[in-house]
């Protein structure tokens, strides 16, 4: 599980992460080159505004599961932090609290992902198209699928090593990163 | 209603992500409605986030964090050193004007608390400044950014109400100098009253070199909010167009090693916007659900019919607020609350805009109150100052917090007076 978490990992970090950075920079090139061409040249692309919304999405989406990866994603925290100042058995009903609610989340996400898989068959069957008429939508639809996806392949690897450590063995640390949001 | 509260709320106990926690409230429902399909669950978290204006939140934290990386914090707090640090508790009020200006160019209070916590802590203590006094005026200062634009809880705000957010960002103006003014009246005070060492003069030489330095840094703020002024960009655009400065300065300042920096800077940018739009298309589950099932019309006219006034419906959310901003996050704070109670606001005919700013001072506020204060920790962590000596140092700037927000309740024009003046309806 550890060589498979390593490996997970560094797909996440050397093809989920730069791919994810060169979609929001080359999305923030083109916005730029469109501010540019608009009040200096006088034109624009028709499809400009969908290409940067679609495409900074997919990087944004991509990275999902990186942010799970280091337990970012928001939450309130109220119940595990007070049980986790209360003493040894405390700690242990905290840390069971905190493997159920990552349990609930999986399934909850897996769910999600199947339910998600009709609307892109829908999307090819009708060929369903952005507003400029440029872009086909199910790509868009699939990177958000696959980041959901992802998100719950990280969080089956987290409630792996949760429970190996409620077993008292070694589990790999990941720094958890909770830079603020605003 | 009841079963999503229920479910809602469980989850959020548990502390299950509240992105997560959303989106399964409106499963749960969703699940036991007939009319409804869970394909929804998919289709509306992708089409509430998938909008033009949304993109300038990654644009926006993008161009601060590579304005950040230029070294930029230090050139801004020496050129405020120069300028207001021969004033008692220069140190302090320096640290204050340079958080203004550098949250002119980034939305971000954590990363700001955390950068001149690490740059002017140091300095602050050289002086005398006791630890308690500087820990607590940079954790709070920091949180000045969040109300200067361009503010990240403030496009939010804009996106998820549909308010103008141009409007939002010139509203946040006044209420984010007079916060950095109560907390420079404070410093002084408090300056005074310790005694604390008066160092520096007035250098007009020393002014006028830090001030080359500077220029660059305060050209930012001048395309961005000169852009939206003009009727030049539109947020989206502005956004761009502060990207694009910041990549050209980056460029110019940091030449070879800019490109080494681009790819981290743009994945730390992914990261925060990350979390910002998982939580946002999970509103956009549950604002569906919620538009179905009409529960803002409901609510709306729950509180109406209990005769609440404009001012104490206006009390009793920001008692809500306040309160939740010891225990969450900003933007959840926002996410969580406004879609349920803008509604009501605007049947109770509160100015939208004022209305923002309002929730954004108290998102400032919640930086600096524990448990929750990220502020506090950033501060406490870079400047290993101890947690409580940080919490005591916040007191007295976080009652000059208070007082700017009872400013605003009670004379919203605070807040209005400049997108009334600047920003022409266009219709």
């Amino acid at each position: 599980m550890h060589a498979a978490f390593a490996a997970w990992r560094a797909f996440q970090d050397k093809v989920l992460a730069p791919a994810a950075a060169l979609l929001l920079i080359g999305s923030t090139l083109l916005g730029l080159l469109e501010v540019v061409r608009r009040y200096v040249l006088g034109l624009s692309f028709d499809w400009q505004q969908d290409a940067v919304t679609y495409f900074m999405l997919s990087g944004v989406f991509l990275y999902f599961s990186i942010s799970q990866r280091k337990d970012a994603h928001l939450q309130v925290t109220l119940v595990p932090e007070l049980l986790m100042i209360a003493g040894p058995r405390a700690q242990l009903a905290a840390a069971i609290v905190k493997l159920v609610a990552l349990l609930f989340a999986f399934v909850f996400l897996v769910a999600v992902v199947w339910w998600g898989i009709p609307e892109i068959e829908e999307s090819i069957a009708y060929d369903v198209r952005s507003e400029s008429l440029a872009f086909l939508m199910w790509p868009f639809l699939a990177v958000l699928l696959a980041s959901f996806a992802f998100m719950a392949v990280t969080m089956l690897f987290q409630l792996w090593f949760m429970v190996e450590k409620l077993r008292g063995r070694p589990v790999p640390e990941e720094p958890a990163d909770r830079e603020a949001t605003h | 209603m009841g079963i999503v509260g229920t479910v809602l709320f469980s989850l959020l106990l548990l502390s299950v992500p509240i992105g997560i926690a959303l989106s399964a409230a409106a499963a749960a429902y969703i699940l036991v409605d007939p009319l409804l399909e869970t394909t929804v669950i998919f289709r509306q978290f992708f089409s509430f986030i998938a909008r033009y204006s949304l993109t300038a939140i990654p644009l926006f934290i993008f161009a601060g964090f590579l304005m950040e990386r230029t070294g930029l914090i230090g050139q801004l707090f020496r050129f405020s050193d120069s300028l207001v640090g021969w004033m008692p508790g220069g140190f302090g009020v320096a640290t204050v004007v340079a958080c203004v200006l550098f949250g002119a160019i980034s939305g971000s209070s954590v990363a700001m608390a955390a950068a001149m916590s690490a740059i002017a802590i140091p300095e602050m203590r050289k002086r005398g400044y006791p630890d308690w006094l500087s820990g607590g005026l940079v954790a709070t200062a920091g949180g000045i950014a969040i109300l200067i634009p361009p503010s990240i809880p403030l496009l939010i705000y804009g996106i998820i109400t549909e308010t103008s957010v141009v409007r939002l960002f010139f509203a946040g103006v006044i209420p984010g100098l007079l916060l950095a003014l109560g907390n420079i009246i404070t410093v002084i005070i408090i300056a005074v009253y310790l005694k604390l060492p008066r160092t520096d003069r007035f250098d007009a030489k020393r002014l006028l070199r830090e001030s080359k330095g500077a220029a660059p840094a305060l050209g930012m703020p001048v395309v961005i909010l000169g852009g939206l002024y003009g009727g030049v960009f539109t947020p989206t655009e502005a956004a761009a167009a502060a990207c694009g400065y910041a990549l050209i300065y980056g460029l110019v300042t940091g030449r070879g090693e800019f490109f080494r920096y681009l790819l981290p800077t743009a994945t730390r940018s992914l990261h925060l916007t990350g979390i910002i739009v998982f939580l946002i298309g999970s509103v956009g589950v549950f604002q569906f659900l919620a538009a179905n099932m009409y529960w803002p019309q409901m609510i709306t006219r729950t509180i109406v019919s209990w005769g609440l006034s404009p001012l104490g419906f206006i009390f009793a959310f920001m008692g809500v607020l306040l309160l939740l901003g010891m225990f969450v996050d900003g933007v959840a704070m926002i996410l969580l609350t406004v879609p349920v109670v803008f509604p009501v606001a605007y049947a109770l005919k509160i100015d939208p805009v004022a209305l923002g700013i309002m929730v954004v001072l108290n998102v400032e506020a919640g930086v600096v109150t524990p448990p929750v204060g990220l502020n506090l920790f950033a501060v406490s962590g870079t400047s290993r100052i101890s947690l409580p000596e940080v919490i005591k140092g916040t007191i007295p700037f976080f009652a000059g917090d208070i007082a700017v927000l009872l400013l605003v309740i009670f004379f919203p024009g605070i807040a209005t007076w400049l997108p009334d003046l600047l920003v022409k309806p266009i219709f």
